[in-house]
């Protein structure tokens, strides 16, 4: 795609700003297959993807269905060829509900991770660039929140305004931004010191452009990596939300799975309820966990750092 | 130079007491915005009209917004946190016990993960991008990726239910009776259903500590002084355990405060898994009761902690650093 013969009139600046973002995510990607850790991760990611996609094609049954062999309801079935997770305590589906879930888990992460990213890396670029008092006031927010406890917030909220998968996920991004928007903060104060953004400064470029075209590419890695843990993060605060009950009441979630096994104290002997959504949540974090550091290993090549 | 910790120490702590004061204010709006009479929030649904309104009085309820607020700070800081509905006792004493239960574990799993963790990361820095490394890594990212309650179901599951070696939840067995109240926290039987809880909480709490130690490690031992220790021809176990792993633990330390502030925000989850009567469990159980003054005083509390923490952190690096102060 050549962006000089787009269809679309671009103004000067924005063409300027699709190719530093264009080739810093082209030279990501050529790295990126480089590395086998990196593919594997992106495999799991994949699997799960599709399987969320595929989900109405995959499940042999209704995730609610009850089911009764002659009057007999299937309560707590080990493996077999009809349920190759076995049921539940409900007589249902283990498997069906598994699949069903990974549509939770995925889409809970990518909206809340999303969110978090917008919204804190606007606030950290707007409070790092201008710095003085909209710093002040901004950074004082993100202070307030670190002294939030996480979970507890998110509980509060859930059950004052309803347990639904949209309230779940606007209470999570209430206070998960803190992090973003510090660490993308300490990140421009530094760059706007830089030469380069003087230099932008000098021939006269607007606050907008500079943050646009100058500073904003350059974080694209530290967002990047940000946002993969934020994404990890939210899967696991979903899981637990709905581990204690309060979890999205339309669908099941294989936190909701979880719950189940555990109130119902199937946990002493249906260890092929219990495996499944765990080992599943375990994994896609960890999927995320690996392609954050990958990003880093890309852009900061000396270190091979892990961090969270 | 001292001068400035202090004036920086004092910083700090003005802004821990403005977000306590703004999460006590966040509290007293989100508690009176609920659905429903406003008096629900201090007084049971099911006392005598005559009753009600005397409470109300007592707590304000029948005063305009602005008075009540005031009457809510003044409480809070006196701590006068009200009375429970569920058990009809005053609100701090029922928290203090739970305060203890709740430190009890957490504390001794972040101390044990930030020793063991420090320890394993140094180790696995000292293997670097050996396959020990790449695999004790990876070991420790999966324990921080599995959902601690899940974690812990596993292991009720094999240990409680399956081998029977350990209680499946609880803080006491039901026959315990403590003389004392060291008693209740030094005895065997406190010990034998600490073992679980505390084993799972310092596993998923372990990874923090032991990727930082080994990020930090990596960095300090690519410096001149180690290379200055080599060729004054120290050995390897000193040149890493002495030299490196002591600058390199610092910036660790400061991750531990953040950290204990930090687990007690999981509580909820964690204290849900083990039964374990602390404040997570029931800042959740009052929530869900709809204990309002209860729910309120022990989330504030936990936010409390938390902030306390956060600068606890915050003066342990100055103390570590001074150029802390300088920068900020």
């Amino acid at each position: 795609m050549n962006l000089e013969t787009l269809p679309i009139e671009l103004s000067q600046t924005r063409r300027a700003a699709l190719r530093r973002y264009r080739q810093s995510a082209t030279e990501l990607f050529v790295a990126f297959r480089g590395q086998r850790s990196a593919m594997l991760a992106a495999g799991i990611l994949a699997f799960f993807v599709l399987l969320g996609i595929l989900a109405p094609v995959i499940a042999p049954y209704d995730p609610t269905r009850t089911f009764v062999v002659d009057g007999q309801a299937q309560r707590l079935q080990p493996p077999s060829m009809a349920h190759p997770f076995g049921t539940t305590s409900l007589s249902r589906d283990v498997f069906s509900q598994w699949v069903y879930g990974s549509r939770v888990s995925l889409l809970v992460g990518l909206v809340s991770g999303l969110a978090v990213m917008t919204l804190g890396t606007t606030v950290g670029v707007v409070a790092g660039y201008y710095k003085g008092n909209v710093d002040l006031a901004l950074m004082r927010i993100v202070d307030t929140l670190y002294g939030v406890p996480a979970t507890p917030f998110i509980l509060l909220l859930v059950l004052f305004f309803g347990t639904s998968l949209v309230n779940i996920v606007l209470a999570m991004v209430l206070i998960l931004w803190r992090t973003m928007a510090r660490v993308i903060r300490s990140e421009t104060l530094s760059l706007a010191e830089q030469p380069f953004v003087k230099a932008a400064r000098a021939t006269g470029a607007s606050d907008r452009r500079i943050m646009a075209v100058h500073i904003l590419p350059n974080l694209l890695p530290l967002i990047m990596i940000e946002t993969t843990i934020i994404i990890a993060f939210s899967i696991t605060l979903e899981a637990g939300i709905s581990f204690l009950g309060l979890g999205a009441t339309e669908v099941t979630s294989w936190g909701t799975m979880l719950e189940l096994t555990f109130s119902s104290g199937a946990i002493r002997s249906a260890w092929w309820w219990v495996l499944p959504p765990g080992i599943s949540i375990t994994l896609l974090v960890l999927s995320f966990f690996y392609l954050s550091r990958i990003v880093e290993e890309i852009t900061n090549p000396e270190t091979g750092r892990f961090d969270l | 130079m001292s001068r400035q910790r202090r004036r920086y120490l004092l910083k700090r702590l003005a802004l821990s007491l403005f977000s306590l004061w703004v999460v006590a204010t966040f509290l007293f709006l989100a508690f009176r915005l609920l659905p429903g009479d406003p008096t629900t929030a201090v007084i049971a649904p099911e006392m005598s009209a005559s009753a009600r309104e005397e409470l109300a009085a007592q707590y304000g309820l029948n005063q305009p917004l602005h008075v009540q607020y005031v009457l809510f700070m003044r409480n809070l800081v006196t701590g006068n946190l009200g009375v429970s509905f569920q058990f009809s006792e005053p609100v701090s004493d029922l928290i203090v016990a739970k305060l203890v239960n709740t430190l009890a574990l957490t504390a001794t799993s972040v101390v044990l993960a930030y020793t063991i963790g420090s320890m394993l990361g140094a180790f696995l820095a000292s293997k670097r991008n050996t396959s020990i490394d790449i695999y004790g890594t990876g070991l420790t990212l999966v324990m921080y990726a599995a959902p601690v309650f899940w974690t812990g179901m596993l292991a009720i599951m094999l240990f409680s239910f399956r081998l029977g070696w350990v209680p499946s939840g609880g803080i006491h067995s039901v026959t315990f009776v403590a003389d004392s109240f060291w008693d209740g926290y030094l005895s065997v039987d406190f010990l034998y259903h600490l073992v679980l809880p505390v084993t799972v909480t310092t596993l998923y709490f372990l990874s923090v500590p032991a990727l930082t130690m080994r990020n930090n490690m990596i960095d300090v031992l690519d410096q001149d002084f180690i290379e200055m220790s080599r060729a004054a021809g120290l050995s390897r176990f000193s040149i890493l355990y002495r030299h490196a792993a002591r600058n390199a633990l610092l910036p660790v330390l400061h991750y531990a405060a953040v950290s204990l502030g930090f687990a007690f925000g999981g509580s909820v989850v964690i204290e849900t898994v083990f039964s374990w009567p602390g404040l997570g469990k029931m800042m959740f159980d009052a929530t869900l009761a709809q204990d309002f003054p209860l729910a309120q005083s022990t989330f504030f509390l936990l936010a409390t902690v938390i902030i306390f923490m956060n600068f606890l952190a915050d003066a342990l690096s100055v103390y570590v650093d001074p150029r802390a102060a300088v920068t900020e």
